[in-house]
């Protein structure tokens, strides 16, 4: 074992390192004092006293039953969103001021025919030209 | 089938009993560890009741592959990650603003008990400066370090079940732990 490993173990527990380690640390100096420094460091380290009582703890767990009683399931909540949202936007689209009515068969028709027009005026304007 | 074993697959089943059983067992650990990273009652109270509502909703999914303990600290630590986000901005958004007063102290990071065993004074002034230092130097960690830090040296849980709860190899958890402890070391004692 090598000093990087080493201290990689002594990060994790520098109380009570695996035997490999400890052999390490009969024959390294600088792992020694790392060790040292690092149990100064955790042993610093104390869980803090939570600021609640059980009556507290018990409250917050209600609480937790109050909230699934409320809320819906998050699917049904985002299928219940995205279907307003979407009667919204088609209702907002029909019903916009500016919007064309449908062409009709009838209106298609007379433009197809206005433009065989077109078309025959031309070529009669040049059919007349040549003759003359 | 262990009784923890036994609530899991009834509260799967939809049994709330069974799910108040597992509520009961992690919440407190759960709330510490909130409390622990964040500095903040309200917010861990909070976080933690998204976890287990989050964890109701999802249990019938739980394949059971993990410990229950490990799972549950998954979705807490995602609730975590997205209350970091918001509460980045927040910070963000109220230095810009300048709307609050400066000078008050970052105070999240692990409140540190008072340890009153010494009878030497200056001893434990110094002490306490030290706890301050390392306290403040917890809560400058990068969040993984941080979580992972939290998770062993005051959670006391092994690594396997850090890693787990992280969802990241072993070595990738110790060396998260390493370079929070190195960090940690340099800012109790200073540079050297």
């Amino acid at each position: 074992m090598n000093c990087a490993e080493a201290q990689l173990e002594l990060a994790v527990d520098p109380h009570s390192p695996p035997a490999s380690v400890l052999g390490h640390l009969a024959l390294c100096a600088e792992c020694r004092r790392q060790r040292e420094s690092l149990t100064n460091v955790v042993d610093l380290v104390q869980k803090p006293p939570l600021p609640v009582s059980e009556a507290w703890l018990a409250s917050q767990r209600a609480r937790v039953w109050r909230r699934l009683a409320d809320t819906p399931p998050p699917t049904f909540r985002w299928a219940w969103v995205t279907g307003v949202a979407a009667a919204g936007f088609l209702t907002l689209w029909w019903a916009r001021p500016d919007a064309p009515p449908p062409p009709s068969a009838g209106l298609v028709q007379n433009l197809e025919m206005a433009q065989h027009l077109d078309f025959l005026e031309s070529w009669m304007e040049m059919d007349h030209e040549t003759h003359s | 089938m262990t009784s923890e074993n036994q609530w899991v697959e009834e509260a799967r089943a939809g049994s709330t009993d069974a799910f108040g059983k597992l509520m009961e067992t992690h919440q407190k650990q759960l709330l510490g560890f909130l409390f622990s990273y964040t500095g903040r009652l309200d917010v861990a109270d909070d976080l933690t009741q998204e976890t287990f509502v989050k964890a109701w909703r999802a249990i019938s999914g739980f394949k059971g592959n993990s410990r229950f303990q490990t799972w549950l600290f998954q979705i807490g630590l995602n609730n975590l990650r997205r209350w970091g986000r918001r509460d980045t901005l927040r910070r963000f958004r109220e230095q810009v603003l300048d709307l609050f007063p400066k000078g008050g102290e970052d105070s999240r990071g692990i409140d540190f008990p008072d340890r009153g065993g010494e009878s030497d004074p200056v001893g434990r002034a110094e002490n306490r400066a030290r706890e301050k230092e390392l306290k403040e130097a917890v809560g400058r960690l990068p969040p993984k370090e941080k979580m992972v830090f939290l998770l062993r040296h005051e959670q006391g849980m092994t690594m396997r079940e850090i890693a787990e709860t992280l969802e990241v190899a072993e070595g990738t958890a110790k060396a998260h732990l390493f370079h929070a402890v190195q960090k940690l070391r340099k800012s109790v004692e200073g540079p050297q």
